[in-house]
């Protein structure tokens, strides 16, 4: 997940050249009827906050909108207003949380951007053989490690963790080459939107990005699994009770 | 959504889970994976001389219904010629075992498999085939 | 220009008060913002902050007493006195038989909906009920307190509490008279407490060990925003289980050496007493002992080291760090990256367990404000929030647990994740698999699992639809977690654009018929309620007409009344203070129509002497001469009658 730092940022300072958010009016003024709700598609989440459609945002820009959206919008500022307000307020605020929490993240970020125009992370991509069979390696591994926690056998556990920590590192440099890779299309993407940008440039990098998404989702799932069996002292997911 | 009792079957009691020897000449094996939910799935065949597909296993890391996708389809598979297996479509897991649309990709990761294992094999006796003449 | 008349504050202002009460496994309080902004604590009339959680009834069943009362009874009466309540609300009957062993009292399951209930004498109680007779006492403690009614309240719940945890906690407030203003999460409450007392800017994290429940919150503090970035937590994790532990090892020792323990419910209550004193004890020793009186020859005399202590529940404070760790985790940051780190709950104080905080998070551990109070306080400031529409805080929290729904092979698809800011929306549409099917059930869960065995089923619901071949109906399905952390669902027919609000019957939690009974059975508690609330009114309306019947005396107008008026008039404002002494309605009613009838003369002057100024004002000015005595005849005739109540 992205780290936010917007500790240096002033309220109140618009990004540059944003339009303004989805839900204020002409007047500058929050608008509750701006929505109908679910019956209605709901705006993406750049139109929501008032963002460019960039990949690469400012992150203490993206916290400012949000910020002072979520301001004007929260529930409890409407509470005095009676519940027609308050089920209005529920309504429009949720849509800035889900659009910030779509945006703040910018692997998710880019996925959105793709889906708006039109190009969902591409559902064919299959994995090479090679990255398969690491992954099969590492499921075995970590079969064997339940196996061995369960039946009480250190010596397989630490042999069966050895192997999941080597292949994990692997998949972990695996994953920050791709890491690498999804930044640089997004930066050349950014920059293909402008005005007068080769049009093949921008469906260059879009190939770029919806390729690296697909492996970086799968690379994830994975490092996942590897993290929680070889965490230190077997912390518990947080469970139900 | 109330599940078919072969759902839950499959799911609990996967028939079928294990390996054959990668090299056997007479076994296929397939390696698919699905990037949406990170499952990996390994199908593997082993055809007689009359080329009846005599054992079928399978070992699937991911959801419930990829398990169940793959432990039907190596049920289906034993004791269908390689030309049969290959007919087979993941519209007829879906039916079977009537996966919601969210899980539609299981299906087709069980049938990716299948073709896998079916390809792996022809190669293999392509191979046999071509060092024998 | 001021007319002083006789009259109370405007009508529009609300007379009732919100307040903040922070309901607790073992303690519960209640707090205010007061005139000057700062919330404070209300006191009972023993001066102490804290009521216990703990609730007394007579043999048959009947409510006796709660709080600090109830609570000097529990060994004696330990089938009778029930604690411990907020560890059920919102559970079932199941879930809850884990913790049968140490508990007095009867608890029984539901038949028909596996919920838990209390059975005391004849007759059983659910959770919310015996909470809301906590809540209550808490409403009656503000009341006499502020002389003001309380209708509305923030009340709390741990921020690990599910939807039906919270839903049960909502139905308290309700059976209590409470409008449940806001449902807040316990950590970000202490945090809303320290943004106003000093406020802090930068990434926190909130630490707290309450009674029955540990709760981690890692919050972003800015300019008076309170955004909570993750939560986690462990609702059976607390103090009762260090307690249970003490007692455990205690009985073990007794019952070696020959005296059963177990089974005994007044030994295991006198020795969890015992083992309470011991624990606080050993928080500010290096050694302690209690005597306690178990019924065997001698009073027994137990000592403990703090090394024993600890040695003993060290397991225990290491459960609180996973939490710890995966919170960090989720809000994407390292223990380095925050700024404070703030302490909360009564176990807190206990020294292993702020060693540990501090190895955790790499530095020592904030309590400026007592960590008893501080989640109560932060109530009230939200409470204040919400009513007062101020607009310098505001408090953006998270769900705790993430959402989903059940699909094929009992797996969890999850619709909304887990620290997602509140309020947060999912769509989602469904289709049937059969044909002419009429409805489409959903199952939704609550959880981090991926299995549907390991979640917190939630609710399931049928959406109903038109019957066409499989695969045909369109059905829209939006979940939405509302402020509270509750959800609400509503269903569409994308083909036909109808739309419909799906009811959520929490799965153990009380459908609306059941409050509405629930109401109905505490009628007599209502009727109470309704009394004192007439009564407040009545008193506040009588006391503001006696200081204004004085302040009229005092002025011009007191000066042209005779000795005998005056006197008449000032034996009615005695008579009206003895009558409010009754604390009986009808009394004040009656002293303060008396009142009014001898008041009329002097209202009377004393408008009519505002008047003359007025006019005398309007004549200097040159202006409106002709008016003037128009509107003299105006008010003095008109629908305005000086100094009559409205009752």
């Amino acid at each position: 997940m992205a780290i936010l730092n917007d500790s240096a940022v002033e309220p109140g300072t618009p990004p540059a050249e944003s339009p303004p958010p989805f839900v204020v009016d002409s007047d500058g003024k929050v608008d509750l009827d701006r929505w109908s709700g679910p019956g209605e598609p709901p705006p993406d989440a750049f139109t929501v906050l008032g963002l460019p459609r960039r990949l690469l945002l400012d992150p203490k820009h993206l916290d400012l909108r949000f910020r002072s959206l979520i301001r004007d919008l929260h529930p409890d500022r409407f509470h005095v207003s009676g519940p027609d307000a308050v089920r209005k307020a529920e309504r429009h605020s949720s849509l800035a949380n889900d659009a910030y929490r779509a945006l703040r993240d910018f692997e998710r970020r880019v996925r959105l951007l793709l889906e708006l125009e039109g190009h969902a992370v591409d559902e064919k991509f299959r994995p090479s053989p090679a990255l398969l069979g690491q992954v099969l390696e590492i499921n075995e591994a970590l079969d064997a490690l339940q196996e061995a926690l369960a039946d009480g056998a250190p010596a397989a556990a630490a042999a069966a963790r050895g192997e999941i920590a080597a292949t994990g590192r692997e998949l972990g440099d695996a994953r920050q080459a791709l890491s690498d890779r999804l930044y640089d299309a997004a930066r050349r993407w950014d920059a293909a939107q402008a005005p007068d940008a080769a049009a093949d440039l921008a469906s260059l990098a879009r190939r770029d990005l919806r390729a690296a998404l697909g492996e970086a989702s799968y690379l994830d799932n994975l490092l996942a699994r590897v993290q929680a069996a070889l965490l230190p002292t077997q912390a518990p997911t947080p469970t139900q009770s | 959504m109330a599940y078919s009792d072969k759902v839950l079957d499959h799911y609990n009691q996967p028939r079928n889970v294990g390996s054959l020897s990668k090299d056997d000449p007479n076994v296929g094996t397939g390696v698919v994976g699905a990037p949406e939910c990170g499952d990996v799935m390994k199908l593997q065949i082993k055809v007689n001389a009359q080329g009846v597909i005599e054992d079928a296993r399978f070992k699937t890391f991911g959801c419930g219904s990829a398990i169940a996708s793959s432990s039907l389809a190596t049920e289906w598979v034993k004791g269908k010629t390689v030309a049969e297996a290959a007919t087979l479509r993941n519209t007829d897991i879906v039916q079977e075992l009537n996966l919601p649309p969210i899980k539609i990709h299981c299906s087709v990761l069980a049938e990716d498999a299948i073709r896998a294992a079916l390809a792996d094999y022809k190669a293999k006796q392509d191979a046999a085939t071509k060092s024998e003449v | 220009m001021s007319i002083p008349i006789f009259s109370s504050r405007p009508p529009e202002q609300r007379k009732t008060r919100a307040v903040g009460i922070d309901l607790g496994t073992t303690n519960s309080l209640v707090a205010v913002v007061a005139e000057d902004g700062q919330p404070k604590i209300l006191l009972g009339d023993d001066g102490q902050a804290l009521v216990p959680s703990v609730i007394g009834f007579e043999v048959d069943g009947q409510l006796d007493v709660v709080g600090a009362e109830a609570d000097d009874h529990l060994a004696e009466r330990p089938d009778r006195t029930i604690y411990s309540v907020k560890r059920m609300m919102g559970r079932s009957a199941d879930e809850v038989v884990s913790e049968l062993g140490m508990l007095p009292y009867r608890v029984h399951r539901d038949d028909q909906s596996a919920a838990v209930r209390i059975q005391v004498g004849d007759r059983r109680y659910t959770p919310p009920e015996l909470s809301a007779f906590v809540l209550r006492e808490l409403k009656h403690r503000a009341e006499k307190q502020l002389g003001q009614v309380v209708d509305r309240a923030v009340i709390t719940v741990p921020a690990y509490f599910n939807d039906a945890q919270r839903q049960a906690t909502k139905d308290a407030g309700r059976l209590a008279g409470l409008e449940v203003l806001r449902i807040v999460n316990e950590p970000t409450a202490a945090a809303l407490a320290y943004g106003l007392d000093r406020r802090p800017e930068g990434r926190i994290a909130v630490y707290d060990l309450g009674g029955g429940t540990f709760d981690v919150s890692i919050l972003h503090m800015h300019a008076g925003l309170t955004e909570v970035l993750a939560t986690s937590g462990d609702t059976h994790l607390g103090g009762d289980d260090i307690d249970q532990l003490m007692v455990a090892s205690v009985a073990d020792q007794i019952e070696s050496a020959g005296l059963q323990v177990r089974g005994h419910l007044d030994r295991v209550q006198r020795l969890r007493k015992a083992m309470i004193q011991l624990k606080i004890a050993l928080s500010s020793q290096e050694s302690a002992a209690v005597k306690v009186e178990l019924g065997g020859p001698l009073p027994l005399e137990l000592a403990w080291d703090r090394a024993d202590f600890e040695a003993l529940i060290a397991p225990l404070v290491e459960r609180t760090l996973g939490p710890c760790r995966q919170a960090l985790r989720d809000a994407g940051l390292q223990p380095t990256d925050l700024d404070e780190v703030i302490l909360v709950g009564g176990s807190t104080r206990i020294p292993l367990v702020r060693r540990k905080v501090q190895e955790l998070f790499g530095r020592v551990p904030q309590s400026g404000i007592d960590p008893d109070q501080v989640v109560a306080l932060g109530a009230a400031v939200q409470a204040d929030i919400m009513t007062t529409g101020r607009r310098d805080m505001l408090l953006l929290d998270v769900t705790p647990l993430s959402l989903g729904i059940e699909t094929v092979g009992g797996v969890v698809t999850k619709l909304i994740q887990r620290n997602s800011p509140i309020p947060a929306s999912a769509t989602d549409e469904f289709t049937t698999s059969v044909d002419n099917q009429t409805g489409v059930v959903l199952h939704v869960l609550q959880g981090e699992r991926e299995l549907v065995k390991d979640c917190r089923s939630l609710a399931r619901f049928v959406i109903p639809v038109a019957p066409l071949p499989a695969g045909l109906p369109r059905v829209g399905v939006t979940f939405l977690i509302d402020a509270n952390g509750i959800l609400h669902v509503t269903g569409r027919d994308v083909r036909t654009g109808q739309e419909k609000t799906i009811e959520v019957k929490p799965s153990y939690g009380l459908c609306d018929e059941e409050v509405v009974r629930m109401l109905t059975e505490a009628y007599d508690h209502a009727e109470d309620d309704w009394a004192a609330r007439q009564f407040i009114e009545a008193r506040t309306e009588a006391e503001q007409v006696v200081a204004a019947t004085e302040h009229t005396l005092a002025g011009p107008a007191g000066t042209r009344i005779d000795d005998e008026e005056r006197d008449e008039i000032q034996s009615r404002i005695g008579s009206l203070r003895a009558a409010i002494g009754t604390r009986q309605i009808d009394p004040v009613r009656e002293a303060l129509s008396r009142l009014n009838d001898v008041t009329l003369h002097l209202a009377e002057l004393a408008l009519a002497s505002t008047l003359n100024d007025v006019v005398h004002d309007a004549k200097l000015a040159g202006r409106i001469e002709n008016d003037a005595p128009e509107a003299a005849e105006r008010l003095k005739h008109g629908h305005h009658r000086p100094g009559v109540m409205g009752h």
